[in-house]
């Protein structure tokens, strides 16, 4: 009665040779862009704890729609969209529980590990900052992050992200704007941000 | 074309108060080695996941493509699989939710008279987004945990109620490596939950421990009870709890990972 399967078109496409002709698994995948997932979650707030976890769901979801990723696009494209999608579930929760989204530091920490060199100023500094770039949507931060933080040059985001490097200018101006504004809202709502 | 000047730039034109924040922000940080390592390994385990565990990521998918609850597609699934004769098994992962919907079908060279049991956990979250996949997937348990484990596809994790799908009655009993895998899994989705829904981790460490008062990975679930309890807020229980556990893993390799839990590193 495996006919009756038939009729439906999802039904046969785990076949063997479709199996056979699959050309990566997440295997190569996380070896190749491991570091690139890594970096993604975090310029989209993942905390410090939370990377090896979120990272795992990444590569869960690449695992699952390996089949459905197009050889002709961009890998890191692709799996940037995977990583944006993760962390916003991820900040979805956070904002359930009122954490705050990368506010620690500190591998597999349980307790809290004080740094000698964070001043209270400059961790409230970044606290804010995050705050900020919460209000960003994702593609424009990822890029602000990149360029105003990380000090990378537009040539290679367009590489890393696997988008044109006019793009690449577009969002940053745009970032920038929408950065603008979130900082003028939050001290508009009261002068904390 | 030359890239703009940063805004962190002296001669940069951000207002002062951007360019402050800007220049405390933080840096991501690379990988260290043994994260890396830690990733490559939990990674290869999940490439050895069979495809039953991604048909309920199927199911999911359907439902939310037809706009029904999960348990209906089950439902409505096996309702469609009951009426077929052939052992369903394991084939590849599903494809994406809601539109590469796959359901594995018999590979030839799979060997006989492995049922396949279609289950749904206890809490599948809804399946609003790639993210909502991962507690439908149930990593392989640690290598040498699995080692006789057969197909991963004949079992799942499961409820007590949830559906099944057993196209035929099979003698075929896997109790050992069924009940072994189905700790490795519960304890895989207890770890999975740790980040994002610690309290939830912990409600699935208590299954274990009702369902395997003696299951053969109880140190493991004790060491992740710790963190499960101190992510929910209640250190001093962890912290009990790990001292009592010291004496039971003294010489081993979880000892310093607990002494670390407790702030005593040895």
């Amino acid at each position: 009665m495996i006919r009756a399967l038939r009729w439906l078109p999802w039904a046969t496409r785990a076949s063997p040779l479709r199996e056979a002709s699959r050309p990566l698994d997440v295997r190569a995948v996380q070896a190749e862009h491991a570091e690139l997932v890594w970096a993604s979650l975090q310029r989209l707030g993942v905390r410090d704890r939370d990377l090896e976890d979120l990272m795992q769901e990444v590569f869960v979801v690449v695992h699952h729609r390996l089949d459905s990723f197009d050889p002709t696009r961009s890998m890191p494209r692709w799996l940037f969209g995977i990583c944006r999608r993760v962390a916003a579930a991820h900040r979805r929760r956070a904002y359930t529980r009122r954490e705050e989204p990368r506010e620690g530091a500190g591998e597999g920490e349980i307790e809290e590990a004080p740094d000698p060199e964070q001043t209270a100023e400059a961790r409230q500094m970044r606290e804010q900052m995050e705050r900020v770039l919460g209000d960003l949507k994702p593609e424009l931060r990822v890029v602000l992050v990149m360029f105003e933080v990380e000090d990378l040059p537009c040539e290679a985001i367009a590489e890393e992200l696997g988008i044109p490097v006019g793009t690449v200018y577009s969002r940053l101006h745009n970032a920038r704007k929408a950065f603008e504004r979130a900082l003028s809202r939050r001290r508009a709502r009261g002068g904390v941000l | 074309m030359s890239d703009p000047l940063r805004w962190k730039d002296p001669s940069g034109d951000a207002p002062p108060e951007v360019r402050a924040l800007f220049a405390a922000a933080q840096k991501s940080r690379p990988m260290t080695t043994a994260e890396r390592e830690r990733s490559t390994r939990r990674v290869a385990r999940l490439a050895t996941i069979p495809v039953a565990v991604g048909l309920l990521a199927t199911l999911k998918g359907l439902a939310s493509a037809a706009g029904i609850g999960a348990m209906s597609a089950v439902l409505l699934i096996g309702g469609v699989l009951l009426i077929t004769d052939p052992p369903l098994r394991s084939a590849t992962p599903s494809g994406s939710a809601g539109r590469d919907v796959d359901i594995p079908v018999a590979a030839p060279a799979a060997p006989p008279a492995s049922p396949l049991r279609v289950e749904l956990p206890s809490s599948a979250p809804p399946a609003d987004g790639p993210a909502s996949l991962s507690p439908a997937v149930r990593p392989a348990p640690p290598a040498g945990d699995t080692s006789s484990a057969g197909p991963l596809s004949s079992a799942n994790t499961a409820s007590p109620e949830a559906p099944e799908v057993e196209p035929a009655p099979s003698s075929v009993a896997l109790p050992e490596p069924d009940s072994l895998l189905r700790e490795a899994l519960l304890l895989d989705e207890a770890r999975a939950m740790l980040a994002s829904s610690p309290a939830g981790a912990l409600s699935r460490l208590e299954q274990h421990a009702r369902e395997f008062p003696h299951g053969k990975l109880g140190l493991e679930r004790e060491i992740l009870t710790l963190e499960a309890l101190t992510r929910t807020g209640r250190r001093p229980e962890a912290i009990a709890r790990g001292q009592a556990l010291l004496a039971r893993v003294a010489g081993t390799p979880y000892e310093p990972r607990v002494r670390a839990m407790l702030g005593n590193p040895p």
